[in-house]
C-alpha cells in the first residue's frame, strides 16, 4: 500500500491558538531539556537506533517538500525550524532556532530574533540571511514549498533584515498565529548555500546516506545547539513495503522501533516482554464529512440527524479496537478555546424525526472511503451499520489512495483524517471559503469573520473567546461527524528510553525526536 | 534457417514491446490521479498544483511525453522518476539486480530439485513416494504465495527457529552479493510457491518417456536401470523439462512480487507497484518494457534450447 499522504504536514505548518504571552512565558526555557524522562541518571551515550516505517520511493530529504510521515520523521532529525511544537498539552510551541518572535498589537508586523551561535552541519553560523533565504525558497512561485499555505500572510519581498540575527516581517494580512506557523518541518531553516544533494541543517543528526524507498542513515551532530543532545551515535530509518514484514523485522530484532502500528499488531507482539507499547492520545481525528453545498447535506437537519445516528462508544470498540476517545463533533480538543458542551449521544428517534422533517426518511447515500489511514474503512463500515438503525442505507465505496485523492474535494459524503491542531491554524485550510483542504465546501461568512478577528488579536483571552465561538458553530451545524479521536500506537524495544507520547498533535514515536532517545 | 527464424522472432518481439509500451502509457493515464496528486495530497492550493505540474513536465501534451520517453529509451537517457530524486536507471538498475539475484538463486535450487523429485515420482509412479509428492505439491499450490512467505518467516525467523532474518532489508549502500543472507528466506518462499508446477511437468514428461518403445527396448536389451533413466529417459525428456523450467522462470519474473512484498525485498516487482500507486509514469513504463523484453528473450532462448535438445528439430534448424 502507498504510504499515507500526510495532511498532517499542512496542519502542523498551520499551527494553534495560544497567545504571545504564553509564548513569552516559555520563551526562556530550552525545549525538552528538563523533561527528559530518564529515572535512572543521565541518558547513556552511543548506539544505533533502527526505526522501521511504512513508506515508498516517494521520499525526499528536502524539508520544504516533505509530504509523507517518513519525510517529516527525517526532517525532524536533520533540521530545526524557528519553533518546536511541544509534546505536552495544552497545545503550545517552544522556541527552537528563534530566541524571540514579537508581534505588534494588530498582528501585522512580526520581528524574529534568532538564537545566537547556532551552527549548520557544515560549520556555517545561522544568520538572518538564512531565514530570509528559507522564506523565499518556500514561497518561490516556480516551485512552492509545502508550507506555502501556512505562510500565506508572509510577503517574501517585504522582509527587512534589522541586524545579523533579526528579521522583520511586514505581513500582507494580520496573522496572530504567525509564531505557531513555524512548528513544522516544512518550515525548516536552511542555509543560503543549501544543496539538496548534500542536505545540511541545524538538527541533532547529520546526513550520511539516503536511498528513497530503502533507508536513511544519519549520524550524531556533535555541535548541536542543545547542550548534551543527542545521545545516539546513529539513526537508521528503514522503509518497509508492508506491515507484516515490518512487524516480523521487529520480532526478529532487525529494527528497534516501529511507528503508527495497527491494533492487530499488538496481538501479534502479544505478551512479549521485549517490547514497550506507547499510546498517544491526541485530537487526531477521522471525521465523516458531508458536503454542505449539495443535497441532502445542505440541510442542517440532515447533518444533525446523521450526527445523532452514531453510537460513539461502539465506534471506539468496533472500529478502533478500543484505541480511541469519544469526540463531540468538534476538532482540536487540545485547543485552549475548546468548549465544554453537552456530549452528543446516539438518539435514533430524534434522528428519524429530523430526517422525516426534511422529507428524507429511508434515504440512501454513498460513503466514499480509502485505506489511506488505518481505521478509515473500519469506521465507515461501522457507521453504515449504525445508520441502518435509523432506516438510512449507507453504501461504502472504497477507493485506492491515489484514486481517492485525485477527486478529494468532489466526494459528497466521505471520511478523511486530520492531525490535531488548534482552530486558529486549522480553520484556513479546512473551513475557510476556498481553503485548500475544504472538502466539505464549508461556506460560513459569519464564521469567517470571527476567524479574521482571531487573526487580528494578540490577546489570549480574546483569542479564546473567538475560538470558542467557532467551535460552537461546528457543534451546532458543522460539516463533520467527529465521532472519535484516534489513538496512535508505537512499539519499541525495552532497551530504549526517551520516547514520550506526542499528545499535542498525535504524531508517532514522540514525534520522531530521536535527540531525546537513548539506550538503557 | 536459424538466422531467419531469429530475425523473425526478434522483430516480432520488438513490435510486441512497442505495443506494450503504448498500452501501458494509455492505461496509466486512464487511472484517476497523477504524480502531482500523489505528491501534494489534497491540502495544496491550485498554484502549488500548477507549479509542480510545470516542474515535472506534465503540462506537455501526452504525445510529446511519450515520444520523449521512447527516444530516451533508445539513447540510454531514461529520465528521472516523477516522485523521487533518483533517475529511472538508478532505480530500475538496482532493483533489477536484486530481483535477478533472487530469481537466479531460486532457479538454481528449484531446477535440480524439480527434475529430481519429478523423475523419482515418475519412476515410482503410483507408489508411496509418488502419492506423498502428489499430495504435497497439491497442498503447496493451493496455498497463496503470501501465506507461504508468512509461514517461512514464522518457521525460520521469528517464532519456531531464529535462523534467518525476517525482513530482507538490503542495505542499498552495499552490493546485494555481500548480503546473501537476506536473500535466503525469500528464495525459500519463492521455491516453495513455484515448485509444484515444474515438478508436475517433469513427472508427466518422464512418465510419457518411460512408457515409450525405446525405453522398453533399452530395458529388454538388459541395460541397467540407472543407465536407462539417465542415458535414455532423461535425455529424451529434456525438451519438455526445459519448457517447464522456462515457464516457471516467466512466472517467477512476474509472480515474485508477492514474495518481495512479504519480505520487503527491494525488487523490481515491489518497485512497480509503488510506481503505479504514485503514477510515476517513466518508472512504470521502463519496468514493464524491461520485464516484457526479458520474457521475450527467455521464450526465445527456451525455444532454441528445446530445439538443440531435440535431434529432430535440431537437424531441421541447422
Amino acid at each position: 500500500m502507498a504510504p499515507p499522504l500526510s495532511r498532517r504536514s499542512f496542519l502542523a505548518g498551520g499551527t494553534g491558538a495560544i497567545g504571545l504571552a504564553a509564548l513569552a512565558a516559555c520563551g526562556t526555557s530550552t525545549p525538552d531539556s528538563s523533561s527528559n524522562p530518564s529515572p535512572s541518571g543521565p541518558p547513556k551515550r552511543g548506539g544505533t537506533l533502527r526505526v522501521g516505517s511504512i513508506g515508498g520511493t516517494k521520499d525526499t530529504l528536502d524539508a520544504h517538500f516533505s509530504s509523507t510521515d517518513m519525510d517529516q520523521q527525517r526532517s525532524q532529525n536533520l533540521y530545526d525550524s524557528l519553533m518546536y511544537l511541544s509534546s505536552e498539552l495544552p497545545y503550545h510551541l517552544e522556541f527552537a532556532l528563534a530566541e524571540s518572535i514579537e508581534l505588534n498589537a494588530d498582528a501585522t508586523v512580526a520581528t524574529v530574533r534568532l538564537r545566537q551561535g547556532v551552527e549548520f552541519h557544515h560549520g556555517k553560523t545561522l544568520t538572518a540571511d538564512d531565514l530570509i533565504f528559507t522564506v523565499r525558497r518556500i514561497l518561490n512561485p516556480d516551485n512552492y514549498g509545502r508550507a506555502k499555505t501556512a505562510l500565506a500572510a508572509v510577503n517574501p519581498n517585504d522582509l527587512k533584515k534589522i541586524d545579523d540575527r533579526t528579521v522583520q516581517f511586514n505581513l500582507i494580512t494580520p496573522d496572530s498565529m504567525f509564531p505557531k506557523r513555524w512548528g513544522s518541518a516544512t518550515t525548516s531553516i536552511l542555509p543560503t548555500d543549501y544543496d539538496p544533494a548534500n542536505p545540511v541543517g541545524t538538527g541533532p543528526f547529520k546526513y550520511k546516506s539516503f536511498t528513497p524507498g530503502a533507508r536513511s542513515v544519519f549520524v550524531r551532530n556533535p555541535n548541536y545547539w542543545l547542550e548534551g543532545q543527542p545521545y545516539l551515535d546513529e539513526v537508521h530509518i528503514i522503509t518497509f513495503a508492508d506491515n507484516t514484514s515490518r512487524t516480523a523485522a521487529l520480532l526478529a530484532g532487525q529494527v528497534d522501533a516501529i511507528d503508527g502500528v495497527d491494533p492487530t499488531v499488538l496481538a501479534q507482539i502479544g505478551s512479549s516482554s521485549k517490547f514497550e507499547t506507547m499510546i498517544t492520545k491526541s485530537g487526531f481525528y477521522q471525521p465523516i464529512t458531508m458536503r454542505v453545498d449539495l443535497a441532502p447535506f445542505n440541510d442542517v437537519r440532515v447533518r444533525q440527524a446523521f450526527r445523532l445516528m452514531v453510537d460513539r462508544p461502539a465506534m471506539v470498540k468496533q472500529a478502533y479496537s478500543g484505541y480511541a476517545e469519544i469526540a463531540n463533533d468538534m476538532p482540536n480538543p487540545a485547543d485552549p478555546a475548546y468548549p465544554t458542551l453537552p456530549q452528543r449521544v446516539q438518539d435514533i428517534d430524534q434522528a428519524k424525526s429530523l430526517l422525516k422533517a426534511a422529507g428524507l426518511e429511508g434515504m440512501t447515500v454513498t460513503l466514499t472511503t480509502t485505506p489511506e489511514n488505518g481505521g478509515l474503512v473500519n469506521s465507515a463500515q461501522v457507521f453504515a451499520q449504525q445508520a441502518a438503525a435509523a432506516g438510512v442505507t449507507v453504501k461504502i465505496e472504497n477507493l485506492s489512495p491515489t484514486a481517492y485523492d485525485a477527486k478529494f474535494k468532489d466526494w459528497p459524503f466521505t471520511n478523511g483524517y486530520w492531525a490535531a491542531s488548534v482552530i486558529g491554524l486549522s480553520y484556513s485550510g479546512r473551513f475557510l471559503k476556498g481553503g485548500g483542504a475544504n472538502d466539505s465546501h464549508w461556506d460560513d461568512p459569519a464564521g469567517d469573520a470571527i476567524y479574521r478577528d482571531l487573526l487580528k488579536t494578540t490577546d489570549p483571552a480574546l483569542q479564546k473567546e473567538l475560538g470558542g465561538k467557532l467551535f460552537q458553530r461546528f457543534y451546532e451545524m458543522g460539516p463533520d461527524i467527529v465521532h472519535t479521536f484516534k489513538n496512535n500506537l508505537d512499539v519499541y524495544s525495552k532497551n530504549l528510553t526517551g520516547f514520550t507520547p506526542f499528545n499535542s498533535n498525535g504524531w508517532s514515536l514522540g514525534a520522531w525526536r530521536y535527540r531525546l532517545v537513548s539506550f538503557k | 534457417m536459424i538466422k531467419s527464424m531469429l530475425i523473425r522472432r526478434l522483430a516480432g518481439g520488438l513490435l510486441m514491446l512497442w505495443l506494450i509500451s503504448v498500452l501501458v502509457f494509455v492505461t496509466i493515464h486512464l487511472l484517476p490521479g497523477d504524480a502531482v496528486t500523489s505528491l501534494l495530497g489534497h491540502d495544496a492550493t491550485p498554484e502549488q498544483f500548477e507549479s509542480l505540474t510545470r516542474q515535472l513536465g506534465l503540462d506537455q501534451p501526452l504525445l510529446t511525453q511519450y515520444v520523449t520517453w521512447i527516444k530516451g529509451l533508445f539513447t540510454g537517457e531514461w529520465g528521472s522518476s516523477l516522485v523521487s530524486s533518483l533517475s529511472v536507471s538508478d532505480i530500475v538498475g538496482s532493483r533489477m539486480e536484486n530481483t535477478a539475484v533472487l530469481s537466479i538463486m531460486a532457479m538454481l535450487v528449484m531446477g535440480p530439485l524439480a527434475i529430481g523429485i519429478g523423475t523419482l515420482s515418475a519412476i515410482r509412479n503410483g507408489r508411496a513416494f509418488d502419492n506423498v509428492n502428489s499430495v504435497l505439491t497439491l497442498v503447496l499450490s493451493a496455498i497463496p504465495g503470501f501465506a507461504i512467505g508468512v509461514l517461512v518467516i514464522y518457521f525460520f525467523a521469528t517464532n519456531v527457529f531464529h535462523w534467518l532474518p525476517a525482513a530482507s532489508i538490503i542495505d542499498p549502500e552495499k552490493s546485494v552479493w555481500l548480503q546473501l543472507d537476506l536473500v535466503v528466506a525469500p528464495m525459500i518462499a519463492a521455491v516453495l510457491s513455484m515448485i509444484p508446477y515444474p515438478i508436475r511437468m517433469v513427472r508427466a514428461a518422464m512418465i510419457d518417456v518411460l512408457q515409450s518403445d525405446y525405453i522398453m527396448l533399452a530395458r529388454l536389451k538388459g541395460l541397467p536401470e540407472r543407465r536407462v533413466i539417465f542415458r535414455h529417459a532423461l535425455r529424451n525428456g529434456l525438451g519438455p523439462m526445459i519448457q517447464a523450467l522456462a515457464l516457471t522462470l516467466l512466472f517467477l519474473t512476474g509472480g515474485i512480487i508477492v514474495v518481495e512484498t512479504v519480505f520487503s525485498y527491494p525488487g523490481v516487482g515491489y518497485e512497480l507497484v509503488q510506481a503505479v500507486n504514485h503514477r510515476d509514469v517513466p518508472v512504470v513504463q521502463t519496468i514493464v518494457v524491461l520485464l516484457a523484453a526479458i520474457c521475450v528473450v527467455i521464450n526465445l532462448l527456451a525455444d532454441l534450447a528445446v530445439a538443440f535438445a531435440t535431434p529432430r528439430l535440431r537437424t531441421k534448424l541447422l
